[in-house]
């Protein structure tokens, strides 16, 4: 009994210390509060006393302190100066130069994720208003000049640029990333191809040449006009695409420290000497901006994360060092503070806004909401704004190179998808007016530009006719067309479900396709399980997002990926034994890309470009749009200014720096 | 009794080298990895990238590896460092990201214990005693009432009734207005609000079982002639109650207390879904749907380890709490 007396004294003391453990921390920081009090009498004093008003009050203790120093030590020669028409097109907002404070708070289902946050605070090194491409000017660079017919570029950079933690901005910042990081095999085991000649994946990569601390050039062996373009917004390119905090990745590179010295690191990762592991772990690139390891590392975002008081928590301060000011010389961003909390999935994010939660959401919401956006706005305190969606929704896609050793068939399927007709009466069996209208409640268009008119009106007979002449004459018992060889035909529709609109999408694509005859199964995959599938050119057809043309990138050949996958490994990825040799209308699509990367963007010739790009696409349908033009509700706080009415969704949470809150105050 | 905890403790030992391999096959099992999930979000988040910028990922990650490698490295970190390992999904240790989240896990699942065993026990007992009473009745047609409804169900019906009527989100641990704020008195206040509501659910979860096993045990011992005997010899009834029926009849609770552990460990994985809360539960959950190998590995194995360390604790407890038990090993060995 003894032994039992103290045994479950002890477990009882146990969980009272795992209780006082838990609930400890309470009464001790509760005793804390009269210093907060004691340091906001501070604040307030300090602010009688004034600092400068041209930047956010939060910071002027660390001014006078002589933690940082003053503003105009900051602060770049020559700052990027933002007023109207600057960050958005003129017309798309009405803008006006803004208050300091408040904190935007917001939500996120992805651990350390949260797209909003790492759009708005992403910058390029050249950037063009509303996220386009024409009128491309510097931002994280200063300047550029372009000679020797769009093959050599000079690139100016700002002089007086500082990282977050008060290092200039040089030119051995862009030598360090070109040579120790391009030039690694270890770091990068293949040159990046946008640093390549052309775009292209056998292009001849750059030659860099340091002229002086704030100057460079780039030169290329062939004209690439598309260059500009390529560091302003393609695919998300950010500042660290040729500019890296030099001065902290070298403490993590062998090139400049001993092996020995990153033990203690490696150790921690549980590697033996796989040193660029933990450069990567510690390399903050610019989508990382949501990640640990971007607490540490120096940026040149408008907000940094910061340490947070709880797990799930992201928080964001705002960069003393920042380049941009408004009109009148504040400096840039208004809102100090960015807060995202951690919820489960999507449907939480949504459950948050109408709760009131977000102050600012764009990546999350869908149209289907609006209802439920329009009955709880007023309550929680926020509108939605619709703006343009940069994508086009979803599209059909048929892989014309389909190959599953479980799948007898994939030979027969692969001569009957490989016939544009066959495509084509896809399109005409879709009914796109009845899934604008129940899937995009009338926010979006016909896919003009990439199917055109005559193909996107539904027209069974013409549909019933193209499949007939292509070979799928014979119908089996339970009504469904038959192969040639007289095999049933199933087409295997799988998706990833990876937006809200893509599974009601699939479903109705499929019910279309069986009123024309053709007999087949929608099913929704992991993510994961959808990519690998596709990866490996088992994906006989799915429903994904489209094109990105609003992006203006590599939309001609990207799209080959979605028409035949193992062309697309025979292109890339020359290794692989997936690989099946494209026709010549395929190998097309690549050369009009590299045509419109070589001429500048914006201009006369890449438009042209442009056009024959679509043409391309009307006349082989590699993929089969459903729609174009797709609306998209942002959630915007009531209080807040500086909000777009017009352009890209994504613009505007591009521009988020802009924003502020007329009564900040109101949203500490 | 000493030679016995030795015996099982060496016992222990392959029986964790084998949880280790099967939690780490099972997290390898699923298609694709890591990287492929993490390029797969990258991508549908609108950045392309290129097939080399995909390889260089693979190799920088250490996917590139074989699987019998990385599982060796990452024994080798448990057992020499502690160390469980790099969690790719949130870019720091295992071991840290643990830490943040235990306290919240170990308070609100042993708050939540202490309310099941503070309102099962007596209703138990009170049911057992005062068999086929209206009040027993009553419990008993709640114990079931509880035992039947999800935990996860009654916590989403729960937190959405009290915003619809009260405005209040008892989301999360905190209020929106007191994220990130220093603790100050009105910060704990709402805390201890959002707190109640998860007590609740996962305490009352269950309690309903508990009650049932209480009252069954309890009756079929309050039958036994040694509680007659006494009885006859004139014994209090409260005492004669709480000197031995009681005490027998905690015997299941007690041998359930090994699994109890992992339970505690990772916090009620679905109602801390549900409520938002950073517990060790969620954590799994992310880091086995993003493939996050090490994390959910880590976890998998710590569970499944506390579940064979604590089936050891019970059967301890067990022999030290009831002579029966110990003189029986005793006769046997």
């Amino acid at each position: 009994m003894k032994i039992a007396s103290r045994l479950s004294l002890a477990i009882l003391l146990l969980l009272l210390g795992a209780l006082a453990a838990a609930c400890g921390g309470a009464p001790a920081e509760e005793g804390a509060e009269p210093v907060a009090a004691e340091e906001e009498t501070m604040a307030e004093e300090e602010m009688a006393m004034g600092g400068n008003p041209l930047e956010s009050p939060i910071l002027w203790d660390r001014v006078a302190s002589g933690e940082l120093p003053p503003l105009e030590d900051r602060l770049p020669n020559e700052p990027f100066v933002v007023g109207p028409g600057v960050l958005l097109h003129d017309g798309h907002v009405d803008w006006k130069p803004g208050v300091y404070g408040g904190a935007l708070r917001t939500l996120h289902y992805r651990p350390d994720w949260n797209p909003d946050i790492f759009v708005g605070m992403n910058e390029p090194l050249l950037s063009a208003p509303g996220l386009g491409v024409q009128d491309i000017r510097g931002n994280i660079l200063r300047d550029f000049e372009v000679s020797n017919n769009n093959q050599t570029f000079v690139f100016h950079m700002r002089e007086g640029l500082k990282w977050s933690d008060g290092t200039p901005v040089t030119t051995e910042d862009v030598r360090f990333v070109a040579e120790d990081i391009y030039g690694n095999p270890d770091l990068t085991p293949n040159f990046p191809r946008r640093f390549r000649t052309q775009n292209a994946p056998d292009g001849t990569p750059m030659t860099l040449a340091v002229i002086d601390d704030f100057t460079f050039q780039v030169d290329f062996d062939a004209p690439y006009g598309g260059f500009l373009r390529n560091l302003t917004i393609e695919t998300w390119n950010g500042w660290t695409e040729l500019v890296r905090p030099a001065h902290h990745l070298k403490q993590f590179h062998t090139g400049y420290v001993e092996l020995e010295s990153l033990r203690p690191l490696l150790e921690e990762m549980n590697l033996s000497d796989e040193w660029n592991q933990v450069f990567t772990a510690n390399d903050c690139l610019s989508w990382h901006v949501n990640q640990e390891k971007c607490i540490a590392s120096p940026v040149l975002t408008p907000w940094q994360r910061i340490e947070a008081s709880e797990p799930g928590l992201l928080v964001f301060e705002r960069n003393p060092y920042y380049h941009k000011v408004d009109t009148e010389g504040k400096q840039l961003p208004y809102i100090d503070k960015l807060v995202s909390k951690l919820v489960e999935d999507v449907e939480m994010v949504n459950t948050g806004i109408l709760t009131g939660e977000a102050d600012f959401m764009r990546e999350s919401t869908g149209l289907v909401k609006i209802p439920l956006y329009v009955e709880n706005g007023p309550k929680g305190g926020y509108r939605h704004q619709l703006l343009d969606m940069h994508v086009d929704s979803s599209s059909v896609w048929i892989n014309q190179t389909y190959s599953n050793e479980d799948d007898p068939n994939a030979a027969a399927w692969r001569e009957v998808a490989s016939d544009v007709r066959f495509r084509q009466a896809v399109s005409l069996s879709l009914n796109r007016e009845e899934m604008i209208e129940s899937l995009y409640f009338g926010y979006a268009s016909l896919p003009l530009d990439t199917v055109g008119e005559d193909l996107s009106m539904q027209d069974l007979d013409r549909a019933n006719a193209l499949l007939d002449a292509v070979g799928l004459d014979q119908r089996g018992e339970d009504g469904f067309r038959l192969y040639p060889n007289g095999e049933s035909l199933n087409m295997l529709i799988e998706h990833g479900a990876h937006a809200p609109d893509l599974e009601p999408a699939a479903e109705l694509v499929g019910e279309y396709l069986k009123a024309v005859g053709i007999n087949n199964t929608v099913k929704k995959l992991d993510p994961s399980l959808w990519a690998q599938r596709r990866n490996n050119n088992e994906l006989q057809a799915s429903v994904f997002w489209a094109h990105d043309q609003g992006w203006d990138n590599n939309w001609t050949s990207d799209t080959i990926q979605r028409a035949g996958y193992a062309w697309w490994a025979y292109i890339t990825q020359p290794d692989s034994d997936l690989g099946q040799e494209p026709p010549q209308w395929v190998l097309d699509a690549f050369e009009l890309d590299k045509q419109r990367w070589g001429s500048v963007s914006g201009g006369d010739q890449y438009n042209e470009y442009k056009e024959q790009g679509n043409a391309w696409h009307r006349d082989n349908l590699p993929e089969i749009t459903v729609v174009e033009n797709v609306k998209y509700p942002m959630i915007v706080s009531l209080g807040m200014e500086n909000v777009a009415t017009n352009g890209f969704a994504i613009a505007q949470n591009f521009a988020m720096e802009q924003l502020f809150y007329t009564n900040p105050a109101d949203h500490q | 009794m000493i030679s016995y905890i030795v015996r099982r403790t060496v016992m222990l030992v392959p029986i964790l080298i084998l949880i280790s391999v099967v939690s780490f096959v099972i997290i390898e099992l699923p298609p694709g990895d890591w990287v492929t999930y993490h390029i797969e979000n990258l991508r549908s988040s609108g950045i392309q990238l290129n097939e080399e910028e995909a390889e260089r990922l693979i190799a920088m990650y250490g996917f590139d590896e074989p699987a019998w490698q990385r599982y060796l490295k990452w024994m080798r970190g448990i057992v020499l460092k502690f160390n469980f390992g790099w969690s790719f999904q949130w870019g720091k240790t295992v071991n840290e990201l643990l830490a943040e989240r235990l306290p919240l896990t170990l308070l609100i699942s042993l708050a939540a214990l202490v309310v099941s065993y503070v309102v099962a026990i007596p209703i138990g007992i009170f049911s057992a005693t005062h068999q086929y009473s209206v009040m027993d009745y009553l419990f008993t047609f709640f114990g079931f009432l509880g035992l039947a409804t999800p935990a996860f169900l009654l916590a989403m019906v729960l937190a959405w009734n009290i915003f619809k009527y009260t405005e209040f989100s008892p989301l999360g641990l905190y209020s929106i207005e007191f994220m990130d704020q220093p603790m100050s008195r009105a910060k704990f206040v709402d805390m201890l609000k959002h707190l109640i509501l998860p007590l609740v659910i996962i305490g009352l979860n269950g309690t309903g079982a508990l009650i049932r096993v209480m009252r069954g045990n309890l009756l079929d011992e309050l039958k036994k002639q040694y509680v007659i005997t006494a009885r006859a010899k004139g014994i209090a009834e409260v005492r004669i109650l709480f000197k031995y029926p009681v005490r027998m009849s905690l015997n299941p609770v007690i041998s359930t207390i090994g699994w109890i552990l992992p339970g505690v460990f990772s916090g009620e994985v679905l109602v801390s879904l549900i409520l938002g809360l950073q517990t060790v539960g969620p954590l799994l959950l992310r880091a086995v749907l993003a493939q996050d190998m090490y994390l959910a590995g880590s976890i998998v194995m710590i569970l499944s380890a506390l579940t064979v360390v604590g089936t050891l604790l019970s059967d301890i407890l067990l022999a030290a709490v009831d002579p029966r038990i110990r003189y029986e090993g005793a006769g046997a060995r």
